[in-house]
Parts: C-alpha cells; structure tokens; sequence
C-alpha cells in the first residue's frame, strides 16, 4: 500500500516549499506537484475578518485527516500525499491549510488535490470562529 | 450508565461546556441526542445538524453507546 507522505496539525506556520521538497525527495518518478494553500481572508460575507480561532477535537481531527490522505492514495493514481492544518489563532492573510499531491501526469496530481481539501472540509472535526467587525462568528458553511 | 461528553465549537457554547461526565438511569432515552436535548435545552436548535463520535470515530446513529465511551458532539465542521 502507498503512504508515501504524512499529515499533520499544528500551531505553527508552514512553508510549503520545504514541505514539498521534503515529499519529492528522493522521487524521480514524480511527474507533477498539485498543491493547494488555504489563507485567511479579510473578508467574509460583506464584514471584516481581523483573525480566526480554530479548534479541533485533537487525536479525531488527526485521525480523519490521515484517512483523506489516505483515501486519496488509494484512489488517485498519485505517488505521494500530504496534508499540514493549523490550528489556533490565524490573522487575516496568514496560511491555514497545505495539500499536496505528487503524480507521475498531473491530471490525478489536480484531481487528488482538489478530492483532499474538499473532503477535508467536510469529514474532519476542525471548526472556525471568526472575529468579525460585528462580533464573533461560528463558520458553518462549507463553500 | 456513564458517559463522558465532550462538546465543541458552537455546541460547547450552547452546553456552556467543553466536557462533563454525565450519569443515565436505566430507564434513560435510548436516543443519546434526546438525552442531550433535555439535559441542555439550549442545544436544541443546534442538534439536528450535529454529527456524534464515539471514542473518536463518527457514529453511525444517535443510539446510546456503551457504558463509559468517550461521546463528542460535532456541529458541521468548517476547517480548510
């Protein structure tokens, strides 16, 4: 079974090109990177965003997580996978979210990118209250 | 029978909570979200649209689980 990659979350920032160089190292048969970065924007439904608190139910959150990567590995013709999600307070135009997919063509690099972040927000025990200019506000919509 | 709930995100703000270990009689509802629904009117509204987890995988029904899970009450998820 391929689990090339990992996943994880954390407090901490992340830079994407360390973490994808990690995940191609060592792999010549690598064709294509898809990578998707979330970010936190100033605004959201017409009202300003100053920051967002994340919480997760920590060791779930880490488990469903590990299964969307794992679920892409499995059905994305894909050679490696990795998912990094921060939690805790994030300002508005800071990262939130990395997914990477390595492929030897890039139409499943594409599709196993797009199939992780949209599973992710939906499966995985992670939730967003937003600072707004009215006050705070639990995200509930999956856009 | 005893349960250990954890709440999150807009249903801790509702139980006024973030975890409690809860005692059921034996002629308690066997629907957990009825349980929760009484013991926290406030929840109410929310319930419907919240999933359950027992010992930390997603539960296939409201059903009550066995004496001493771990049960978490998951409002729709928002993370990425």
């Amino acid at each position: 079974m391929n689990t090339h990659g990992s996943s994880r979350i954390q407090q901490e920032d992340f830079c994407a090109d360390s973490e994808i160089a990690r995940l191609c190292h060592g792999r010549p048969d690598i064709g294509g990177i898809a990578s998707f970065i979330g970010t936190a924007r100033n605004i959201s439904r017409g009202t300003g965003i100053q920051w967002i608190d994340f919480e997760h139910y920590a060791g779930m959150a880490e488990r469903e997580l590990e299964k969307v990567r794992q679920q892409a590995l499995a059905q994305f013709d894909i050679v490696g996978a990795l998912i990094v999600h921060r939690t805790g307070r994030i300002h508005a135009g800071e990262q939130i979210v990395l997914v990477v997919a390595t492929a030897r063509h890039r139409k499943a690099a594409f599709a196993a990118c797009e199939y992780m972040i949209d599973t992710l927000k939906r499966s995985v025990p992670i939730w967003k209250r937003e600072r707004t200019d009215a006050g705070d506000v639990w995200v509930s919509e999956t856009p | 029978m005893r349960l250990h709930m954890r709440y999150f995100a807009q249903a801790a703000d509702k139980a006024g909570c973030r975890e409690e270990t809860i005692e059921l009689p034996e002629n308690a509802p066997q629907n957990l979200k009825a349980v929760l629904r009484d013991r926290h009117p406030a929840l109410a509204p929310l319930l419907d649209c919240c999933r359950l987890a027992v010992n930390g995988e997603y539960a296939q029904t409201d059903d009550l689980p066995e004496d001493g899970a771990e049960v978490a009450l998951i409002p729709p998820v928002s993370g990425g």
